[in-house]
C-alpha cells in the first residue's frame, strides 16, 4: 500500500471516525472506573473486536484505544506509556487490516487530558504537561500512528500544551477537538471562536468538537466553528445527553436520528464526522450511509485577523480596537518602581482599570535595563492572565522574552512587533509561525523610517511578502505605519494618514498606531492626540495603542463609533456619557472626583459614591482626621485622594505614623473586641492601602519609595495547598503596617521558602495551610527553615490549625487571625 | 440543574454568606449596608458567571464487616468508616455525588481578591454559600426521585467528615469520572480543583415506618442541623 497520508484524503470525501469505545467495552465486562488502556495488552482481542465492528460499519479512521495512556493515569498499573501506546496502535492497525477489505483506514493516536488542571487554575505546571504529552506523542509516532488526535480537551492551556508538544516532537499531522457544554463554552470558559483562533495559530491540520453534547445541542457550536475556521472541521458528538437507568448510563439519540442531524453538519461544511460517548457501530454505519455521498464543501479562508484569550476572541474587523498601553514602563516612574519591586498588585490594578475603561487588548511591556526581561514578562503575563480575561499584546524587542511569553500565553496573542529589518523578521517570524499570533509590523528598516508614505508602504509590502515566505498569512499581520511628532516634522500626521490608507487599501492589511507619539514636544498633548486619533479612525485605523486614562481619546473613540454607524442606536455612547458634563475647563480636582464616582459605578462598591464629593482633591482644609475617618470607614478612593493631597505638605513617614497607623489601630482593636468584623477590617485595610499607594506614588516621583517600608516578611501557602484567601488577607494587613511582604503564592515548595528567606535575609515567615493533608508540608517547611535559618521566626495559620497543632509542628506562633499575625510581626520585628 | 432551580430565598443565602465571614451572630438589619451590598453583588455575579454542574452514580451497598466498619460500594470500592457505616445503616444503595461551581468561580474569587481583598473575602464566602445551596437543590431533586420509589435519601456525607478518610475523594473523582463529566479534578496533593467543589455519599434507604415512627425526611442541612438528636443514623455520634 502506498504511504498513507491522511492530509491527502481530506476534502476528497467526507471521512468517518469510529464511535464510542467505553460503552462497547462495558458490554465486554468493563468494571466502572477500570483502566481499559491496559486491555490493549491484557485483552487485545476485545479491543480489536470493537474496532473491527467500527471498520465493518464503514469508518475511515480508528482512534487507538489510548485515551488515558499518560503517565499520571497509568501510574501503578505496571505498564509504561510507550508499552500501552505501541499496543494500542498495533491493535487498531490489526483491526483495520483484518476488517478493512483493502480500504484505506487511518489510525489516529488518541491523546486526551492529563486529568489534572494546569496552573494557575490547578497545580500542574505547563512544562510538566508538555513532558507528559511528549512521552505519548513520541511513542505514537514510533508506533506508526498516522496522525495525532487530541480530543475531549476542556481547557485551552492544556490544549495548547498538547498541540505544541505534538508539533515539536513529531512530524505527524495534528488534529484537535474540544468539548463544550450547553452554554457553548469549554469547562474553563473558552468559546469556539477563541479555540479556533488559538488552534489555527498553532497550526493544527483539522479542529472541531467532540463529547459533552449530542448532535442537537451542538448545533450552535458547529455553526461557530464553521463560520470561523479556515481548516477542516471535525464533529464527534455523543449519542445525545446521558441519563442513568438502572445504574447504567444510557443515551437518547438513536443511530437514525444521529445520522440525520449529522448530515446537516456535513452539508454545512464539516469534513470529518464521527461519534463519541454512547455511539455504536450502528450509529457510524447509518452516519456513513447518510453522509457518504456528500461532496465536502470547499473551505474558504475566512481572512480573520483575530487574537484570543482563554475565554474569548477579539476580531480586528470594522470596529476599532483599543489596546491599553498602561503596562509599559516608558515614562511611568511608578510602574518602573513596581517592576523593580516585582509588585504584581500594582501591575494588576493597571490592568483592571484599563479593562474597566473599555480596553479590548492589554499591552504588556516590562522592558527595563536592570530587569531580567524574559523572566519578568513571563511572570507578568501569567499574573495578568490569572485574573484578567482580555487578550494580551506581547510587547518586547527581546526575542527571548517574546518567545517565553508566547509559549506560556493562554490563547493567541498579539505581538509587538516586527520591523522591516532583516534581523527582526528572521527573529520574529519563526516565533509567530510556531506559537501563532497577530504581529504588528513597523514600517521601518535598516535605513530608518521613510519620510514618505510610499517609502513606508514599500517596507510594509516587504514585511508582508517575507512573512508569506514563513507561511504567515497577511491576516496575521497588522501594519503600524508609525507616527512622527509634528513638532519636528510638520507633515508627520499627513504622511502617517496617507501611508495608513495606502497599506490598508493596496496591501489589504489591518492597521495599528501608537497614537500619542504624534504630539511629542507640544503643550496640551491631549488635544492633539485626541484629534489625531479621530482623524486616523476616519482614515480607517483599526487598532490604537492608547492611554485609557486619557478621556479625550475615549471620547474620540466613542464619538467615532457613533458617527460611523458602528454604535447601534448610539447605545454605548449614551451609556458612557449620559448624565456627564462637558469636560472643558473642568478643574483637575473635580475630574478626580468624577473618576472616583465612575470607578465606583464600575463596581468598586466598597466606596460610597456619596463620599467622593467631599473627597475632591480641591476641598479646602483637609485635615488628618478626615483621612483617619476615611480609613476607619473603609472609603478607599477618598482615602487615596486625601493622602495624595496631604503628602504634598506632610512628610510621608509622619503621615503614616500619625494618621494611617492610628486609624488602622482603631479598626484593628475593634476587630479584636468583636465590634468590627472581617469584611469591614479588610475594607479599612484597602482604604489604608490606597492611602499608602498615594504616598508611594508621590515618593517614586521624587526619589526613594522604599523608605516607607519596614522589614521583610515572607508569606506563602504551603506545598500541595492551593487555597490562598487567608494568606492574602494576612498579606494586606501586614503591608498596611508597613512591612515589606514577599508573597510567594500558593503551593510553594519548602526549598523555595528557605532559599528566599536566606537570600533576602528574612526574619519572619508566615505559612498557611487549609487542609490536614497539607499540614505535613507545613511541618516539613518549618523543619527545613529551622535547620537552615535558626534565627528566622515562623508563624502559622489556616483553617485546620490550632494552638496545639502549631506547637506540635514546632511553629513559633499560631496566629488565629490576620491581626494576630500583625502583632506577632511587631513583637519579632518591631 | 442550574441556578434557576435554586429556590433558596435571597435573605437566607445572604445570612449564610455573612455566617461564613464570621458575622453570623449579627442581626441582618444591623449589618452595615456596604457589607450587605457587597454580598448581594457577589452572589449576583456568581449566579451570572458560573455554570454549576453535578454528576452522580448509584452503587449497591454491602456492609462487609462491623468489626472494622468496612463497606463495599458496588464491589468497586471498599471504605472503612464507623461514622459512614452508621449514617448508611439500613441503606441498600448509595449515591456517589460530586458538584462544582466550575473554574469561573475560582477565577472570580481570584480576580476579586486581587482587586480588593474585602471583595475577595465576600466572593469566597458567597461562592461557598452558593455551592452549598446548589448541593441542597441537587439533593432535593434526588430525594424526589427516590421518594417515587418509596425510598428516602440520607444527608450527604463527604470524605473528610468524621472518620471517612478524605483520601476517598480520589476514588470518587475517579469513579464519577469528574474531570471529564464536570471538570472537577484533583491536584497532586489531593485537593479538589476547582476549589468550590464537593464530593459526597448519600445513602438510599427504604421508607421504614417502624424505626422512625413516621416517614421522616432527613434535614437538608445534615445531621448537625437536625433536631432529632436520637436518630439512629445520625452521623458523627
Amino acid at each position: 500500500m502506498a504511504e498513507r497520508n491522511i492530509l491527502d484524503a481530506l476534502g476528497k470525501r467526507i471521512l468517518f471516525f469510529d464511535g464510542g469505545m467505553g460503552s462497547m467495552l462495558q458490554k465486554k465486562g468493563m468494571i466502572p472506573g477500570e483502566n481499559t488502556d491496559i486491555w490493549n495488552i491484557t485483552r487485545p482481542d476485545d479491543i480489536q473486536d470493537v474496532q473491527r465492528q467500527y471498520v465493518e460499519a464503514g469508518c475511515d479512521i480508528l482512534l487507538a484505544n489510548m485515551f488515558g495512556a499518560n503517565r499520571l493515569k497509568l501510574a501503578g498499573t505496571g505498564y509504561t506509556v510507550e508499552e500501552i501506546v505501541l499496543a494500542a496502535v498495533k491493535n487498531a492497525r490489526k483491526a483495520a487490516e483484518e476488517a478493512g477489505n483493502g480500504r484505506e483506514i487511518f489510525v489516529g493516536a488518541d491523546v486526551s487530558s492529563t486529568g489534572r488542571l494546569l496552573q494557575p487554575l490547578g497545580d500542574l505546571p505547563f512544562d510538566e504537561a508538555c513532558d507528559i504529552y511528549r512521552e505519548i506523542v513520541t511513542a505514537a509516532e514510533k508506533a506508526g500512528a498516522d496522525f495525532i488526535h487530541i480530543e475531549t480537551m476542556s481547557d485551552t492551556l492544556e490544549l495548547k500544551a498538547a498541540v505544541l508538544t505534538a508539533k515539536e516532537y513529531t512530524n505527524l499531522p495534528v488534529f484537535a477537538t474540544v468539548t463544550f457544554d450547553q452554554s457553548g463554552k469549554m469547562l474553563t470558559g473558552g468559546n469556539p471562536e477563541a479555540v479556533v483562533a488559538m488552534l489555527e495559530g498553532l497550526g493544527v491540520d483539522a479542529l472541531g468538537t467532540n463529547c459533552g453534547l449530542g448532535p442537537y445541542q451542538l448545533e450552535t457550536v458547529v455553526k461557530d466553528l464553521l463560520r470561523t475556521a479556515s481548516v477542516p472541521v471535525i464533529v464527534q458528538p455523543n449519542a445525545g445527553l446521558p441519563r442513568q437507568e438502572n445504574g447504567q448510563t444510557v443515551y437518547d439519540v438513536g443511530p437514525a436520528d444521529f445520522a440525520e442531524k449529522m448530515r446537516q453538519f456535513a452539508e454545512e461544511g464539516a469534513w470529518l464526522l464521527g461519534g463519541c460517548c454512547g455511539t455504536t457501530p450502528e450509529h457510524i454505519r447509518m452516519l456513513k450511509e447518510a453522509c457518504g455521498e456528500i461532496t465536502p464543501k470547499p473551505i474558504t479562508d475566512k481572512g480573520r485577523t483575530v487574537v484570543s484569550s482563554y475565554t474569548h476572541a477579539v476580531v480586528v474587523a470594522d470596529d476599532p480596537i483599543i489596546i491599553g498601553e498602561r503596562i509599559n514602563p516608558t515614562g511611568k516612574s511608578r510602574l518602573k518602581q513596581a517592576l523593580r519591586d516585582h509588585d504584581m498588585d500594582y501591575i494588576l490594578q493597571e490592568g483592571f482599570s484599563q479593562q474597566d475603561k473599555g480596553a479590548h487588548i492589554l499591552d504588556i511591556n516590562v522592558g527595563l535595563p536592570e530587569i531580567d526581561e524574559p523572566s519578568m514578562i513571563l511572570d507578568v503575563v501569567r499574573e495578568v492572565q490569572s485574573v484578567i480575561d482580555l487578550p494580551l499584546q506581547i510587547d518586547t524587542a527581546n526575542v527571548k522574552a517574546m518567545e517565553q511569553a508566547l509559549r506560556y500565553y493562554n490563547g493567541k496573542a498579539m505581538i509587538n512587533s516586527v520591523s522591516g529589518k532583516q534581523e527582526s523578521m528572521e527573529a520574529v517570524f519563526p516565533l509567530v509561525k510556531k506559537y501563532g499570533g497577530v504581529v504588528i509590523g513597523l514600517t521601518l528598516d535598516e535605513s530608518g523610517i521613510p519620510s514618505t508614505a510610499e517609502g513606508r508602504f514599500a517596507i510594509a509590502e516587504k514585511i508582508v511578502n517575507t512573512a508569506a515566505s514563513y507561511g504567515i498569512a497577511k491576516k496575521d499581520i497588522i501594519m503600524d505605519v508609525l507616527c512622527m511628532t509634528i513638532s519636528s516634522d510638520p507633515q508627520g500626521a499627513v504622511t502617517t494618514l496617507q501611508a495608513l490608507k495606502m497599506v490598508k487599501e493596496k496591501l489589504g492589511v489591518r492597521t495599528s498606531l501608537g497614537v500619542s507619539n504624534i504630539s511629542f514636544g507640544l503643550p496640551r498633548r491631549d488635544i492633539i492626540n485626541a484629534n489625531f486619533y479621530a482623524q486616523a479612525l476616519a482614515a480607517g485605523l483599526d487598532c490604537a495603542i492608547l492611554n485609557t486614562n486619557a478621556d479625550g481619546m475615549l471620547q474620540a473613540y466613542h464619538a467615532y463609533r457613533a458617527l460611523a454607524g458602528k454604535d447601534e442606536n448610539c447605545g454605548k455612547f449614551i451609556e458612557t456619557y449620559a448624565g456627564t458634563t462637558a469636560p472643558t475647563a473642568v478643574p483637575a480636582a473635580s475630574s478626580a472626583g468624577a473618576a472616583s464616582a465612575a470607578s465606583s459605578a464600575a463596581g468598586q462598591g466598597a466606596a460610597a459614591p456619596a463620599a467622593s464629593g467631599s473627597a475632591g482633591a480641591g476641598s479646602p482644609a483637609v485635615s488628618g482626621s478626615d483621612l483617619e475617618r476615611a480609613i476607619v470607614k473603609g472609603l478607599k478612593e477618598q482615602a487615596g485622594h486625601l493622602a495624595a493631597e496631604l503628602v504634598k505638605t506632610t512628610e510621608p513617614l509622619t503621615l503614616i505614623n500619625t494618621q494611617l497607623v492610628p486609624a488602622l489601630d482603631i479598626v484593628g482593636k475593634g476587630f479584636e473586641a468583636g465590634t468590627v468584623f472581617l469584611p469591614q477590617l479588610l475594607m479599612s485595610a484597602e482604604a489604608a492601602k490606597a492611602a499608602f499607594e498615594a504616598v508611594r506614588s508621590a515618593m517614586s516621583r521624587t526619589g526613594d519609595a522604599s523608605q516607607t517600608k519596614k522589614d521583610k516578611i515572607i508569606v506563602a501557602t504551603v506545598k500541595g495547598d492551593i487555597h490562598d484567601i487567608g494568606k492574602n488577607i494576612v498579606k494586606v494587613l501586614l503591608e498596611n503596617y508597613g512591612y515589606d511582604v514577599i508573597d510567594l503564592g500558593k503551593d510553594v515548595a519548602p526549598e523555595t521558602i528557605v532559599e528566599t528567606a536566606r537570600s533576602q535575609n528574612v526574619k519572619l515567615v508566615g505559612l498557611s495551610a487549609l487542609m490536614t493533608t497539607t499540614v505535613v508540608n507545613m511541618e516539613e517547611t518549618i523543619r527545613q527553615l529551622q535547620a537552615a535559618l535558626p534565627d528566622c521566626r515562623i508563624m502559622v495559620g489556616g483553617a485546620v490549625l490550632t494552638e496545639s497543632y502549631a506547637q506540635m509542628i514546632h511553629a513559633d506562633r499560631y496566629t488565629r487571625d490576620a491581626m494576630a499575625s500583625v502583632h506577632f510581626a511587631q513583637t519579632v520585628l518591631g | 440543574m442550574t441556578w434557576e432551580n435554586l429556590s433558596e430565598p435571597e435573605q437566607q443565602l445572604r445570612q449564610e454568606v455573612l455566617r461564613y465571614m464570621g458575622m453570623g451572630s449579627v442581626p441582618q438589619a444591623e449589618v452595615e449596608k456596604r457589607v450587605c451590598d457587597g454580598v448581594d453583588a457577589a452572589v449576583a455575579e456568581l449566579r451570572r458567571q458560573t455554570r454549576p454542574r453535578f454528576v452522580r452514580k448509584i452503587y449497591s451497598l454491602d456492609f462487609l464487616n462491623e468489626a472494622d466498619w468496612s463497606l463495599s460500594f458496588g464491589g468497586v470500592l471498599t471504605v472503612r468508616s464507623r461514622s459512614l457505616w452508621i449514617n448508611l445503616r439500613d441503606c441498600r444503595e448509595a449515591v456517589f455525588f460530586a458538584a462544582t461551581l466550575g473554574a469561573e468561580a475560582d477565577q472570580l474569587i481570584c480576580r476579586a481578591s486581587r482587586r480588593d481583598i474585602s471583595r475577595g473575602l465576600i466572593m469566597e464566602a458567597a461562592a461557598t454559600a452558593l455551592l452549598e445551596a446548589y448541593c441542597d437543590a441537587c439533593q432535593m431533586q434526588l430525594e424526589e426521585e427516590r421518594n417515587q420509589k418509596q425510598e428516602t435519601l440520607r444527608p450527604r456525607f463527604s470524605p473528610g467528615y468524621g472518620d471517612f478518610d478524605i483520601i476517598h475523594q480520589k476514588d470518587m473523582v475517579h469513579l464519577l469520572d469528574t474531570p471529564r463529566q464536570i471538570g472537577m479534578t484533583l491536584t497532586g496533593g489531593g485537593m479538589l480543583v476547582p476549589a468550590k467543589s464537593v464530593t459526597a455519599v448519600m445513602g438510599i434507604a427504604p421508607w421504614t415506618e417502624k424505626k422512625t415512627g413516621s416517614r421522616q425526611r432527613c434535614h437538608i442541612h445534615g445531621c448537625e442541623a437536625c433536631g432529632k438528636t436520637d436518630c439512629l443514623y445520625r452521623r458523627n455520634k
